[in-house]
Order: C-alpha cells, then sequence, then structure tokens
C-alpha cells in the first residue's frame, strides 16, 4: 500500500507532471481572473462558442499541416473579433450571432476532420486536453500567456470593472466601451485557445465559469471574491493534476471535476449560512 | 480646477430616429444652479433630449450649448456632465461593498471629496454593506455621490424616484436640494411624478416632441396645461389643499 503511494508520489516528481502541474496552476490563475468578466458580463455562451470553433481551427491546422497549439491562438482570436464585431455592429444580435458561429464552427470542424485521414487522434487531444502530452513549446505558451494576461489585467482592470458594474457611468465618462468589450473578448479567446490544451475544448468553459463562481458563493466582499477566485482556480487545477495521477484518471476532466465538487460545496456553504 | 457653466442653451434641437420624428425645433435655455424637471407622456423625447444634451446622441438638427461648448467635449474632456439612470442594472447577487464600488469606479477619487460625498449622503454607515443588501433610496443615493466625487457640476437623473418608497423619496427630493443648495450643483431630473417634482423644482420644462412650455412651475403648470401636454390622460386636481394625480 505504501510502496504503491510511494509509486504515486514519484510519478508526481517526473518532468511531464511537473509540467503538468505548473501549467494547470498557470492556466487555472489565469482562467479565474478572466473568469471574474466571464461571469460579470454573462460571457458563458461565448466562451463556450469560442471553445468549441477550436475544433474547427484544429481541423484547419491539421489540413494545412500547421502547429495547431500556435495556429489556434490565431483562429480562436479571429472567431473572437468576428463575434465582436458583427455583434456591435447591430447588424444581428449578440446572442444570435455566438449561437449561429457556435453551431457553424462545429459543423464545419465535423465536416473537415471527415476530409482528414488520420487525424481523430490528434483531435481527441484537444477535445479532452492532454496535459501530460505538453512540449516545450506549449510551455512556452502558457507562461507566455500568464504574463501577457496579468499585464493586461493589471493595466485595464479597473476599466473594465466599471464597464461590467456601471455600464452607463462608463458611457458618460467618454470610456470607449466598445472597443474595450473587443479588446477583452479577444483577451478571453487567447486564454481559451491555450486553455482547451489542458482540460479540453470541451471543458475549458468550466475553468473560466466554475472559479468565480464558486467563490460568488462565500466571499463577502469584492477583494474577497477575487482572491478566492484565484485560489480555486489554482487549487482546483492542482488537486485535480494529482487525483488523475493517483487514480489513472484523464487530467482534464478530472481538474473539472474538482472544480466542480468545489463549487457545490461552496453552494451548500452558502445555504447553510 | 474645474471650470463652472452659467447657461445651458438647447437651440432648434431636432432629432428623427429613421423617418420618425421624435424631437421638433426645441429652444430653450437654463440657468447654472437650478433644479429643472422635464414632464412630458411617454415617447415625448425627455430621455432622447437628455441623451443629446449629455452628448451621447448626435442631434439631426441644432444643438446644445453648455456656455457655446458642445455636450461631448463638456462631458468628454471636461468631464463636467453626470448622470443617475432609472435602473441601475448592477448584478445584486456579486458580493461588492458600497466603499469597494466606490473604489473600484471611481478614476481618482480625491480624499476629501470622497469623504464629504459619502458623509452628506449618509452613506458612511453603509461604506461595509454588500450593494445587493440596498434599499432603492440608498442605490439613488450611491450613484448621486459617484456624480459628487466625480466632481460633476450638471447631474441628469432619470426617474430618481420610480423603484423607492415615499420615505425613500422624500429623502431623494432633500439630496436633490442639497445638491443645488450645498454643493452649487445644477439638475435636471426626468419625472412621470408631477406633483413632487413641482414642489421640487425651480424650472420645468413641458415637452411632447416639442416644447410645450417653460418656466417656474407655480406659475405655468395648470390642470388645463397638463391635460394637453398628456393628451387628457393626466390632470391636477385639488382638494383639502392637496395636489394629486388623476
Amino acid at each position: 500500500m505504501l510502496e504503491a503511494l510511494l509509486a504515486k508520489l514519484s510519478i508526481l516528481a517526473m518532468p511531464f507532471a511537473v509540467k503538468a502541474l505548473l501549467c494547470g496552476v498557470l492556466i487555472g490563475a489565469v482562467c479565474s481572473l478572466f473568469g471574474i468578466f466571464v461571469t460579470l458580463n454573462k460571457m458563458a455562451f461565448f466562451s463556450e462558442s469560442v471553445s468549441h470553433a477550436s475544433l474547427t481551427g484544429i481541423a484547419i491546422a491539421l489540413f494545412l499541416g500547421f502547429d495547431p497549439s500556435v495556429f489556434l491562438i490565431f483562429f480562436s482570436a479571429g472567431m473572437a473579433a468576428v463575434i465582436a464585431l458583427v455583434s456591435q455592429s447591430s447588424i444581428a444580435s449578440k446572442d444570435s450571432i455566438i449561437g449561429i458561429v457556435h453551431s457553424a464552427t462545429i459543423a464545419a470542424g465535423i465536416i473537415l476532420l471527415g476530409l482528414l485521414r488520420g487525424g481523430m487522434t490528434d483531435i481527441s487531444r484537444f477535445l479532452f486536453g492532454d496535459i501530460y502530452a505538453l512540449r516545450t513549446v506549449d510551455i512556452y505558451i502558457c507562461a507566455g500567456l500568464f504574463v501577457f494576461s496579468m499585464t493586461y489585467l493589471y493595466a485595464f482592470w479597473k476599466t473594465h470593472l466599471t464597464i461590467c458594474v456601471a455600464p452607463e457611468f462608463a458611457v458618460i465618462e467618454g470610456i470607449p466601451v466598445k472597443s474595450y468589450d473587443f479588446m477583452l473578448m479577444i483577451a478571453i479567446a487567447l486564454v481559451i485557445a491555450v486553455a482547451v490544451k489542458i482540460v479540453g475544448a470541451i471543458l475549458v468553459t468550466a475553468l473560466l465559469v466554475i472559479p468565480p463562481n464558486a467563490a460568488k458563493n462565500v466571499a463577502g466582499t469584492f477583494s474577497g471574491f477575487r482572491s478566492l477566485s484565484i485560489i480555486f482556480g489554482t487549487l482546483c487545477s492542482a488537486a485535480g493534476v494529482v487525483l488523475s495521477v493517483f487514480l489513472d484518471l484523464p487530467a482534464g476532466p478530472s481538474i473539472i471535476v474538482v472544480n466542480a465538487a468545489a463549487y457545490f460545496a461552496t453552494l451548500f456553504m452558502r445555504g447553510v449560512n | 480646477m474645474k471650470s463652472t457653466i452659467k447657461t445651458i442653451e438647447v437651440k432648434d434641437l431636432s432629432f428623427k430616429a429613421g423617418e420618425v420624428s421624435v424631437l421638433e425645433n426645441i429652444s430653450f435655455s437654463l440657468n447654472y444652479g437650478t433644479i429643472t424637471a422635464i414632464i412630458g407622456p411617454n415617447g415625448a423625447g425627455k430621455s432622447t433630449l437628455v441623451k443629446i444634451m449629455l452628448g451621447l446622441l448626435n442631434p439631426t438638427g441644432g444643438g446644445v450649448y453648455y456656455d457655446g461648448v458642445t455636450p461631448g467635449r463638456v462631458s468628454g474632456e471636461m468631464n463636467l456632465l453626470g448622470y443617475v439612470p432609472q435602473n441601475f442594472t448592477f448584478d445584486r447577487t456579486f458580493p461588492m461593498t458600497v466603499e469597494e464600488f466606490f473604489r473600484l469606479t471611481c478614476k481618482m477619487p480625491d480624499g476629501g471629496r470622497f469623504d464629504e460625498a459619502l458623509s452628506s449622503l449618509g452613506l458612511v454607515k453603509l461604506k461595509n454593506r454588500v450593494m445587493g443588501a440596498l434599499s432603492g433610496g440608498e442605490i439613488q443615493r450611491l450613484l448621486i455621490a459617484y456624480n459628487l466625487i466625480h466632481g460633476h457640476e450638471i447631474i441628469f437623473l432619470d426617474e430618481p424616484t420610480s423603484a423607492i418608497d415615499i420615505e425613500g423619496e422624500s429623502m431623494v427630493y432633500s439630496i436633490i436640494r442639497d445638491l443645488k443648495e450645498k454643493f452649487k450643483k445644477t439638475v435636471i431630473i426626468i419625472s412621470h411624478d408631477i406633483e413632487t417634482v413641482l414642489k421640487n423644482v425651480d424650472t420645468v420644462i413641458c415637452l411632447n416632441k416639442t416644447l410645450h412650455c417653460i418656466g417656474c412651475p407655480h406659475e405655468i403648470v395648470t390642470d388645463t396645461m397638463i391635460k394637453q401636454l398628456f393628451d387628457g390622460a393626466k390632470g391636477l386636481y385639488r382638494h383639502g389643499g392637496c395636489r394629486h394625480d388623476a
């Protein structure tokens, strides 16, 4: 029993597990912070749409022979830009355009994958995530995203919050709300493009939505909410990786299950209080 | 130090939404440091007029001038125009205290001005309360405080008492009077509550696409005028010394 436990612990010290823990924690922190805006702006459907659209991005990358991880960054940013521009131009409602892009990109992805032979092995990694197969370039991408995210949020945190919390005032103050919304959508799309590698296209929205909502259940102040969101985001990612090593489970779904458990635990605590 | 606006001039103002005329040749001027109410039926163009005065909409004819300066400049560069919306869209389930709201949304909270605004509006004791636990009247006070902290000189209030009880209503109007008397602000209110508004304002603007009348409420507002303005749907009548909406 003890030997088995030690063997599992030794796995955690292996380079692939260390990389997984490091990237899981970095992406967990980034997602939990951007998730605050996803929650405040009710952007879960947008996140879902961009993450599912990555299926098409991956298919195009495989079709053209590009690196899917790198191509996905540009593809997701492009998708977010299309959604933002069409919805802001008032040609169609935001909800409708997101729904249409969501369905169309999944359909296009399935058609493209049907045209590809042998592509399904690669695509499953992106559908469900493969944190243990991270290459050096993926580590750099995760680290780059972390640095970008922290810089971006440091620069625009207050402005984005004003727009979320008091949009009427933001307009009067002369804040270019549409431009900031556009920037936020692109930034979230970049986060999704990288996080897809960790938990997969199907589950990535959960990484953005669950930590802030778990924090919301128990926080009494905004500063507490922000801190708890980061704590849930990072700890649940790390715990998910450890759980997957100990129980031989897929890492991406394990991270989400731990997040969901944290959410329901906090919901219960809120109900009790 | 911000400059002070002396006069607000609305000149031959018109606005069309597509082919539909919303405002037609509106002209009036207002003095600084007064409380003005814009009254009129639904669809009279009250909100459109205020949006144009705030620089959020461009008129299709004429213009608004604050000492000769356009609203876009007065609002953006000079930051002199403030607004208190009818419906504050804040998610009330969100954990944010009153103090955090100000700290996170105010551009440059001047320490002295911040404390003065909060104490004047009785918000000091609410500083640590969660926003979702505030009443309608307390939310209105918070929104007014936001404008004071930003040093806005002209504050527009859209239906300031629509979501609050009678007690809260009298408190809001007491604060509005303070805005004029204590803080030397110019206040412009949109309201349907004619009786309460007329008791508390210096000038009334009666609007129904065109300007029906403007002046001191006790001189120009009559039952006949109100009935004409609201196409017979509203009127004033008196009994036992009280005036009520019909």
